[in-house]
């Protein structure tokens, strides 16, 4: 059982905001990439930056990934994977034009921020195959 | 654990401010678990009067020592009845989202996986509304006649401050009473013995010892040692949630119903299953010890108690409450191939999943060991007499204690219904086993609900003679034994928290 996410994050405007959504897009794969790894849960990750209507300018960031077991048990997982993690939560969370109270340093506010921005339902997604990426990865 | 911060050392919250139940487990024989709603019932509601009335019967963790109390209680509120009571912000709520949106939301049945009979939309008979129930309160008394007065104190109480009693069963007068079960207040309706495997609720010396058992993973307010963080645990002296919540914890309350008969007989059908006696024969088991064994592979512990671990061919009074147990076989090359250890107790075996102690986890599951949870739960409705169902509601009043229900009673319960939180080859099969016990399994019209599932039960078995040549005993079509009657996330609020509610002053 996956796990869809799609956290939509509407950002400020002003040009250091903008351009630290600029940043999180060029380095985000860099990132995520050692972290997911070591997880073994997230069967993708993307990073897109929605431009505003005007097509000046990004309107918000949006992270679209799945990943195996469910949402509420498992946001720890990310959560407790590394500083690296919650450096990107933060640095996402600091030019959002809603956010908790910065920095966020505790598990639940992190938990309540994710859920509050996800506009996807558990059974919002077409899976090909049950299978884990645990699984997939060991070659079962 | 907080962020970028050398800790200070660990402290031991104070027994006098925590409700007792986490701590400790009641013996007394006679109790009941009344439901509230603060909708109210004709007159103005007073939830002050109410809190006031019951506050002195409100029982801490500290020890009693000889002088149990005859009659006592505790008290669990809902998001929704903290809400009302005004303690709950009714936006940017700083509580754990599982807890705000309840039991019955999209989010926390993916992990619990309540379907047909027990969809939440079936729950407590529909003599009320999942959202209504607002306050649980756990009587406790050592007498018949005790534990008549102190419902009659709360019941009166709640009356004649406005509150409406919401019923959760319809036989009886709808209350939950505990039931004792072949006169052994330790058993429960399938006969096993119960309440034997509790985390220890120790403090840790440091970062390097912590543990999941520790208490810091189940009472609010001790972040920098906890693997845990229950919440809301930010600065008490801003988040007045988090001071309110503060030495509280949180009970998932869970009504399961045991289908008895179905149970019994699906042991002996299989205990009188021809491929399976053939199998069987070089234990020299009669048919009664044969029920009996697959009764010990379901659940990973023979009745009286005795794990499969340590007594693999026969329960042993030594070792019936013994806790002192892992999986992992020694000398096995990798912990995957720990075949050995599955001819004792079968991977899907209820208490290995529940909690598979050093069984290696995939590595999601981080490199902490399994989370636990806090067992105090008792039988409801009478026993049956014989193998043939008599319509009579009974189960198990579960009392699952945890600092955050989410991390680790829904993880759990998710363990318990996709077994795939072990690594390849045995556990993590492609199409991932459900708990023995637990569990809706995925049945007409809801094939689809547990997508990859199999309900297939494997007990993998080795024939001395032939050791060269392990088999197995595969049970497929595994019934569901268990409904769920319902389900409510409490706080198990702090004692100065509770005096708040009864006073209007935080201590
Ligand atoms: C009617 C339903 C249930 C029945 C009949 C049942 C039965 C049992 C039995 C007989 C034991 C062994 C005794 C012991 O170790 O104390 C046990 C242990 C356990 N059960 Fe259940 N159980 C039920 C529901 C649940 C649920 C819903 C959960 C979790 C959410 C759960 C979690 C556990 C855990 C954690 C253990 C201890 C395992 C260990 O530490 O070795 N049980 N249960």
């Amino acid at each position: 059982m996956a796990t869809p996410l799609s956290l939509y994050i509407p950002i400020k405007q002003d040009a250091v905001s903008q351009a630290s959504a600029q940043k999180l897009y060029a380095d985000f794969m860099d990132i995520v990439t050692p972290i997911l790894t070591e997880i073994q849960i997230v069967h993708y990750a993307r990073l897109v930056l929605i431009p505003n209507a005007s097509k000046k300018g990004i309107n918000a960031i949006m992270l679209i990934t799945s990943f195996d077991g469910a949402m509420n048990p498992y946001l720890s997982t990310f959560w407790n994977s590394g500083p690296g993690f919650k450096t990107l939560v933060n640095a996402i969370a600091a030019i959002a034009i809603t956010h908790p109270p910065l920095p966020i340093v505790t598990l639940s506010v992190f938990e309540n921020f994710i859920t509050s921005n996800n506009l996807s339902q558990p059974n919002d997604l077409y899976q090909a195959y049950t299978y884990t990426v645990a699984q997939i990865n060991s070659g079962e | 654990m907080m962020l970028g911060k050398t800790p200070p050392p660990p402290v031991t919250p104070d027994n006098s401010n925590i409700q007792g139940l986490v701590i400790r487990g009641y013996t007394h024989p006679f109790s009941c678990h009344l439901m509230f709603s603060f909708k109210p019932n004709g007159i103005t509601l007073n939830t002050k009067g109410f809190f006031s009335d019951l506050y002195p019967k409100v029982q801490s963790a500290v020890d009693w020592g000889n002088n149990k109390p005859v009659s006592m209680l505790n008290i669990g509120i809902t998001f929704y009845g903290l809400q009302i009571l005004g303690v709950a912000q009714k936006s940017q709520s700083t509580f754990p989202d599982e807890f705000q949106q309840g039991p019955w939301s999209v989010a926390s049945q993916q992990s619990l996986g309540d379907f047909n009979d027990s969809a939440p939309s079936n729950w407590w008979y529909n003599n009320f509304q999942n959202a209504d129930l607002h306050c649980v309160v756990h009587a406790y008394a050592l007498t018949d006649t005790a534990l008549t007065d102190i419902i009659s104190l709360i019941t009166t109480s709640a009356k004649s401050n406005g509150l409406t009693e919401v019923f959760p069963l319809k036989s009886g007068d709808g209350r939950l009473y505990q039931s004792i079960i072949d006169n052994n207040p330790a058993k429960i309706h399938f006969g096993y013995t119960d309440g034997i495997s509790e985390p220890a609720l120790g403090t840790p010396a440091n970062m390097a010892s912590r543990n999941q058992a520790d208490l810091d993973n189940f009472v609010i307010g001790y972040p920098d040692y906890s693997i845990i963080d229950p919440a809301p645990s930010g600065n008490v002296s801003t988040n007045p949630e988090a001071k309110f919540a503060f030495d509280g914890f949180y009970n998932a309350f869970r009504i399961l119903y045991q289908d008895v008969a179905g149970f019994n007989n699906f042991l002996l059908a299989q205990a009188t299953n021809p491929t399976n006696v053939a199998k069987l024969s070089y234990l020299g088991l009669n048919q009664d010890e044969l029920v009996e064994w697959f009764a010990a592979k379901l659940v990973g512990r023979w009745r009286n108690g005795s794990p499969l671990i340590l007594s693999p061919d026969a329960p042993d009074p030594a070792t019936a409450q013994s806790e002192d147990f892992g999986y992992a076989t020694a000398g096995v090359k990798s912990p995957n191939q720990d075949v050995p250890s599955s001819f004792k107790c079968p991977f899907s075996a209820h208490t290995r999943v529940a909690n598979p102690r050093d069984q290696t986890l995939t590595p999601g599951e981080g490199n902490l060991g399994p989370v636990r949870i806090v067992r105090r739960g008792i039988s409801y409705g009478v026993e049956l007499e014989g193998n043939t169902d008599d319509g009579v509601d009974r189960g198990l009043i579960g009392l699952f204690l945890c600092g955050s229900i989410a991390q680790q009673f829904e993880k759990l319960y998710g363990w318990m219904n996709y077994n795939n939180f072990s690594p390849k080859p045995n556990f993590s099969v492609k199409n991932p086993p459900q708990d023995a016990l637990l569990g809706n399994r995925p049945t007409s019209p809801n094939l689809n609900n547990y997508p990859g599932v199999v309900t297939t039960f494997t007990i993998p078995i080795q024939n001395p003679a032939t050791p060269t040549q392990p088999d197995s005993i595969v049970i497929s079509g595994l019934p569901e034994f268990i409904k769920t009657r319902g389900t409510a996330y409490c706080l198990m609020p702090s004692l100065k928290a509770l005096n708040y509610l009864a006073t209007g002053v935080m201590a």
